[in-house]
């Protein structure tokens, strides 16, 4: 009993022991290193069917942070903050959305958090002005920036005025019998409903149109046989690349000779894993990160190739969200505050575009949130894919004495 | 008249694929009792082992598919030995219960093996046939010939053979084979082997025209248990001709109608024939 008791209380001096020197070590690195913790937010669909686009975006995230703790962190009133990622997954789901935003502002109460999807950034809107949370919304969709909410931006090109109206006319040149067969999720509702009367004002007409759910559909056979049976000239798609591209595949087993409108969450890169050139042939789509004609955006790319494989495939997605968390340090440097949404937000239009981290060149903040800058339509014609086209949009939402930093 | 056609036969080949889902799950859950909402991830992990098989391990087709049977075979006996069987005396709302644990379990385990990527089988038997003015493929050809030989063995099963026997005998009257003699839990052992092996085989045979992903179970396993409930629980014929209903109505009610009321018309029927024979349109029981 005796010998037992004196290992049980070595046994409890070895714990002690080692949990001294860890708590003394770890403090002592924190202390000699930073200053204090900024934390960022993200919230996104991390499983489901839109894993893979939550995913793409976390990663751009997950890599400037490391990115800007390498370059020393934060620098505000000369002290040095780490930057931390917090992020949960929300499954796509706007209720999911706001709980984890509230999980975040109880526990490390970020001054950023990002969200992927409008119907997540529009629930998010009802709680940030109040949490003091500045939102990057990531979705084509207007909706988000016309809330009058005060704290929130968006990423990607305005559908409305980019792709929406100059892709829109590249497909024009297939003819005008446009046929949807678009996402029912919320971006894929806006994009037809978007893309229907840009195209009826072009003079176009609709000669069917169908909204399904990509990822829970077993054969898209029985809704491609309807929708050429309207005999078309161009098919409207929005949804994940890869459903998008089978619905290619079997539009051409099926004998449609005619285009495709592809709406801009379907990658033509992640497509052509799946359908082949030939049939992906007459296509108008976003053009592929990778073959943008910006050297910062090669760069990046060829970054993520070694980070994660070859046979990665770059995104726009991820290559924005590293883009935002510089454009906002950089903003919180500029302003010299970390807790003051308004006063950061502000900065934006200073420090844009950011230098060597401006991924996809966004190099302006309009009156309404969105952020500004060229992007680029892609076709696929014998085969291959065309030069990449410059969308050029929003000339007119510039700050004054500020304009496009794009040079063709 | 081509339209109608050409819906006609998508119509067959997805109800075909939509039948031998539905037959596991009429087994499991109107013959044992047994609400097995886990059976539409059986159904996509066989599309998975049958991807794998194919792809890394560069087996034949359909010797992956025997596999992904047989591994899905073996995988249902372990779920009722774990996890169904030992509450077979609880609440039947336990059962349930664990039902959904199992979902989570292994839509969350496909997750970090395969990752939320959609997988693509490499082109298999994608010919196109031009038939009497409509387009069809070698495969889809494929699905609707290899489900009607799956349902004729399945018949031959249950009425040539003890065990399928005592699987009838257990869904006509529970108390009466009881008292017959017959072993619930070797009953419960052949049932979820062979629902099981079922669900294997429907994804396997649908993958190649599609993709492998995380959710591919959910819309087909909503749509059976619709299924089952429109041709009556525990009725093997009810499982089969709800099944190709379903499909038909699906396609020729996307065709006719607009797609984006697929669900409701689909929904309407199974209102509409339970007003009329609440069973089910083969049921003998309620439960």
């Amino acid at each position: 009993m005796k010998g037992g008791n004196f290992f049980k209380s070595i046994f409890l001096w070895l714990i002690f022991l080692v949990l001294g020197i860890v708590f003394f070590t770890g403090g002592v690195a924190f202390c000699a290193k930073w200053d204090g913790t900024i934390y960022f937010g993200y919230t996104g669909p991390l499983s489901g069917g839109a894993a893979k686009y939550g995913n793409n975006c976390l990663t751009g995230m997950k890599v400037a942070v490391d990115d800007v703790n390498a370059a020393g962190g934060i620098n505000i009133g000369g002290k040095k903050y780490e930057l931390k990622l917090v992020y949960y997954d929300d499954m796509y789901k706007p209720a999911n959305t706001v709980a984890n935003a509230r999980r975040m502002v109880m526990a490390e109460k970020p001054i950023l958090i990002a969200c992927p999807h409008a119907g997540g950034i529009l629930a998010l809107e009802k709680i940030n002005e109040k949490e003091g949370f500045l939102i990057s919304g990531y979705t084509t969709n207007v909706a988000i920036i016309s809330q009058g909410n005060k704290l929130v931006f968006s990423v990607p090109p305005r559908a409305d005025l980019a792709y929406g109206v100059e892709m829109l006319k590249k497909a024009f040149s297939f003819g005008p019998k446009l046929a949807h067969l678009t996402g029912s999720h919320e971006a894929g509702v806006a994009w037809k409903e978007l893309s229907e009367a840009n195209w009826k004002k072009m003079g176009g007409q609709v000669v069917a149109s169908d909204s399904v759910n990509y990822s829970a559909v077993t054969d898209f056979f029985p809704y491609l046989t309807k929708i050429i049976q309207a005999k078309p000239d161009v098919i409207n798609l929005y949804g994940p690349s890869e459903p998008s591209a089978m619905i290619v595949n079997q539009a051409r087993q099926l004998g449609y000779k005619g285009g495709f409108l592809m709406g801009d969450q379907c990658k033509l890169d992640e497509m052509a894993k799946v359908a082949s050139m030939a049939n992906l042939n007459n296509s108008v789509g976003v053009c592929p990160f990778e073959l943008r004609p910006l050297p910062i955006a090669k760069a990046f790319g060829k970054r993520l190739h070694q980070m994660f494989g070859k046979d990665y495939v770059p995104t726009f997605e991820a290559a924005a969200h590293y883009e935002v968390v510089w454009i906002v340090v950089k903003a919180m440097e500029k302003a010299q505050i970390k807790d003051d949404p308004y006063a950061i937000f502000k900065k934006f239009n200073d420090v844009l575009p950011v230098g060597q981290y401006a991924n996809t060149l966004r190099d302006g903040l309009g009156p309404n949130g969105e952020l500004l800058g060229v992007t680029f339509a892609i076709m696929v014609k014998d085969n291959q894919f065309s030069k990449p086209i410059p969308l050029i949009w929003g000339q007119d939402l510039y700050p004054p004495g500020k304009k496009s930093a794009w040079k063709d | 008249m081509d339209l109608l056609f050409q819906q006609t036969l998508n119509g067959i080949m997805v109800g075909s694929v939509y039948a031998l889902v539905a037959l596991g799950l009429t087994l499991e859950y109107g013959i044992l009792n047994i609400p097995n909402f886990a059976h539409g991830v059986l159904y996509t992990l066989g599309a998975y082992l049958t991807f794998l098989t194919v792809t890394a391990l560069g087996y034949n087709y359909w010797v992956a598919i025997g596999c992904a049977m047989l591994a899905l075979a073996i995988m249902g006996i372990i779920i009722d030995r774990l996890v169904f069987h030992p509450l077979v005396n609880a609440p039947h709302l336990n059962s349930f219960i664990a039902a959904i644990g199992l979902i989570y379990i292994f839509k969350a385990g496909m997750l970090i093996i395969w990752g939320p990527d959609f997988k693509r089988f490499p082109p298999i038997n994608e010919e196109v046939i031009n038939f009497l003015g409509a387009t069809i493929t070698t495969q889809r050809i494929i699905i609707v010939v290899v489900t009607a030989l799956l349902i004729v063995l399945l018949n031959l099963f249950i009425k040539k053979t003890m065990a399928g026997m005592s699987i009838e005998a257990l869904a006509q009257d529970r108390e009466g084979a009881l008292l017959a003699g017959i072993n619930v839990k070797k009953v419960e052992t052949i049932v979820f082997a062979v629902g099981s092996a079922m669900a294997a085989v429907a994804a396997a045979l649908i993958s190649p025209i599609f993709l492998v992903y995380n959710t591919m179970g959910d819309a087909v396993i909503l749509k059976a248990f619709v299924i089952i409930i429109l041709g009556g629980m525990g009725s093997i014929p009810g499982a089969v001709i709800g099944g190709y209903i379903i499909g038909l109505v699906e396609s020729l009610g996307g065709a006719y109608l607009s797609t984006d009321y697929n669900e409701i018309v689909a929904f309407a029927i199974l209102i509409g024939v339970l007003a009329v024979k609440p069973t089910g349109l083969f049921g003998t029981r309620s439960h």
